[in-house]
């Protein structure tokens, strides 16, 4: 390492994480179960100040390389780098939406996805996308749907045990019952990539577009109408009634 | 308000510890008994999240996530007390970081990533448990001194120091944690592109519409000057808090701004950081509060100095009276005033006076805890007449049987 320039470091590293990650099933294990056996050596000779200064040096060690060097941190470390990337004019995101009968579409709520829990639907997405077959996309459609069926029916019902349940971690995009008051039986999936380009500013949308880049509708029915189209709205219900030629359409703005 | 650990970890009463404890517990208790843990494995996007760590799993016996996590509760409540703390806090720990590793395999936000700060926090006070002495370790281990060596603490001034290296580690790792967030920011946006002015306004403005939920937060995009002020106080606060931490200077404010930039992000982007509440908590300066609610009353305390079981049931008095408003007298000291009272019996049990009122046995105790308001409820619950008779019975029986079932060495002194 010495005389290598600091900006190569990661890059130095980047090299060696590709080269182990054949081998991550036995190292990321062994990292875990290793780190909580020196743990156990440093509690257990907790009289031995040697020992338990080794342990804490090696901890602040490790917890500095996978932080600042090292661009990834075995569990039980972890790396924060909370919204680090700088926006740019043109943004791109994907979301899950729920289809009815009708051809209504509305943003999934993600805690329908182990009921009144949550997980990373962006990790969901990309596999589904990338990795995952038609079939297994087809099983994770109709559980979701089948999920959201269940959840749907305790939406706006507050029972003690979910009034003291711990705070979520996201507070956005939750399902209320007047927002589902529109809604018939959910019969799709579909995952939309909606593109937003904006303003030098960053306070007015430029332009926007949204496709759909994966649908499912296990049961063979198919919607009443076409996917409307492509607006921004700031609803969760992201099919809103034109009122002025009674054909829905996305909604428009706030 | 908050206490810098890593500027002097020295404090004149362990009771900061003692609350660290609780409340690390009750955040570990609050966050994992809602996880539905055999849902995890019975989805058809299991390990979507991290199929890195699905060993993790135990797909054939998913129970097992439940069995943990009623053990990891029943572990925590035994750690809260301080009880076995190395035996418990390391097996606490591991079955945290475990259940953090399952989660992490479909959640791989701060959600999941604060459980591992948890259990490293639990390993840190483990890891020191020996300087934890507001504990039920705390008291077993006076089993290894010796009667006048308790009788010579009981009766110490109250200028006296603890050290916490337990809470030094951990506040040191959230302040790298902190600062490498920040840097990354610096980092990766290229120099000040995150303090940009168009930055923040249009991370809020693209969100609006991504994921809706109130408008209060386009104010941000009306009025880009809040952004801008914004990016500056997260960088600010963000890498300031390891200099504040390091260098001892502005440290309160830091901490005070990380618990405003959490509860803005939750304002603002609707994302809640409610864990670094908790770990925050865990370095307020809960000893000053304790102080605050203290009573100045004094009171003289007669006890029998032969008695090494009685000695010990002592010792934690003697720690939560940092105010030094409680007179331990072994009996052959005590005021010849006390003595001579009507229904005042030194063989019988231990007495609290008050002025012309004295206490015995339970009601002396119940004293001592009225001694501070935080212990109130207690007290008054202490004094219903069901909860008083079992009390009074209790007291008895210990002090009858305390030389053959309780380890005293009465008959032995006298």
């Amino acid at each position: 390492m010495i005389g290598l320039p600091v900006s190569r470091v990661p890059v130095v590293f980047g090299g060696v994480v590709e080269l182990l990650r054949p081998y991550s099933s036995f190292i990321l294990p062994a990292v875990f179960l290793g780190f909580f056996v020196a743990a156990a050596v440093a509690i257990g000779f907790y009289g031995r100040w040697r020992v338990r200064h080794a342990f804490v040096t090696c901890f602040f060690v490790a917890l500095l390389l996978f932080n600042f060097v090292v661009p990834m941190a075995p569990l039980p470390f972890m790396s924060w780098g909370h919204f680090a990337e700088p926006t740019t004019e043109t943004e791109t995101y994907f979301e899950f939406r729920l289809v009815d009968e009708s051809g209504r579409e509305v943003k999934m709520d993600s805690r329908l996805t182990i009921e009144f829990d949550t997980i990373s639907t962006g990790s969901l997405r990309r596999s589904m996308r990338t990795e995952y077959g038609d079939e297994k996309n087809e099983a994770i459609s109709r559980y979701l749907l089948s999920q959201a069926s269940v959840y749907r029916s305790q939406v706006g019902e507050q029972p003690l045990h979910e009034r003291v349940r711990y705070p979520s971690h996201s507070m956005t995009s939750v399902w209320t019952p007047e927002l589902l008051e529109a809604y018939d039986s959910f019969i799709g999936i579909r995952i939309y990539n909606m593109t937003f380009v904006t303003s030098g500013d960053g306070t007015d949308l430029v332009r926007y577009e949204e496709a759909v880049v994966y649908e499912a509708f296990p049961d063979g029915r198919q919607p009443a109408g076409d996917p409307p189209s492509a607006m921004p709205t700031r609803s969760m219900n992201r099919t809103v009634l034109d009122a002025s030629s009674g054909n829905q359409t996305a909604g428009v703005g706030a | 308000m908050f206490v810098n650990y890593v500027d002097d970890d020295r404090r004149s009463s362990p009771i900061n510890l003692a609350a660290a404890r609780l409340v690390i517990g009750v955040w570990v208790v609050w966050k994992t008994v809602w996880y539905d843990w055999e849902r995890h494995v019975d989805t058809p996007y299991r390990a979507t999240a991290g199929a890195s760590y699905e060993w993790a799993i135990p797909t054939a016996a998913p129970w097992l996530l439940t069995v943990e996590t009623w053990a990891l509760l029943g572990l925590v409540a035994l750690f809260v007390v301080g009880y076995r703390l190395r035996l418990i806090g390391l097996a606490t720990a591991f079955l945290l970081a475990h259940l953090g590793t399952v989660r992490s395999t479909l959640v791989n936000s701060g959600e999941s990533g604060s459980l591992f700060l948890g259990a490293f926090i639990l390993l840190f006070l483990t890891l020191y448990a020996d300087y934890d002495v507001l504990s039920v370790d705390g008291v077993r281990r006076t089993a290894d001194h010796s009667v006048e060596s308790l009788v010579a603490q009981l009766q110490s001034g109250t200028d006296r120091h603890y050290r916490m290296p337990g809470l030094k580690y951990p506040l040191l790792m959230l302040a790298i944690l902190f600062f490498s967030t920040g840097a990354s920011k610096v980092v990766r946006g290229g120099g000040l592109g995150f303090v940009a002015p168009d930055n923040l306004p249009r991370l809020v403005f693209v969100r609006s519409y991504v994921y809706p939920w109130h408008d209060l937060q386009l104010l941000l995009v009306d009025h880009p000057l809040i952004g801008v002020l914004g990016g500056i106080g997260t960088l600010v606060i963000e890498l300031g808090f390891l200099v504040a931490v390091v260098s001892g200077v502005g440290f309160v404010l830091m901490l005070v701004g990380l618990v405003v930039f959490t509860l803005s992000n939750a304002l603002v982007l609707g994302i809640f950081f409610v864990d670094n509440l908790f770990f925050f908590a865990l370095f307020a300066a809960f000893d000053r509060g304790y102080a605050r609610l203290a009573r100045d009353r004094e009171l003289d305390l007669v006890f029998d100095q032969h008695c090494q079981f009685c000695v010990r049931s002592l010792y934690p008095f003697k720690l939560l009276d940092i105010a030094g408003t409680v007179t331990f007298y072994p009996q052959s000291d005590a005021p010849a005033a006390y003595e001579g009272r009507a229904a005042v019996e030194f063989s019988r049990a231990m007495y609290v006076f008050d002025d012309d009122d004295a206490y015995e046995g339970y009601d002396a105790f119940r004293e001592l805890l009225r001694q501070n308001r935080l212990f109130d409820p207690l007290v008054w619950s202490m004094g219903l007449p069901p909860v008083r008779a079992a009390g009074h019975r209790l007291y008895r029986y210990v002090a009858a049987n305390r030389g053959r079932q309780f380890s005293c060495g009465t008959a032995d002194a006298d």
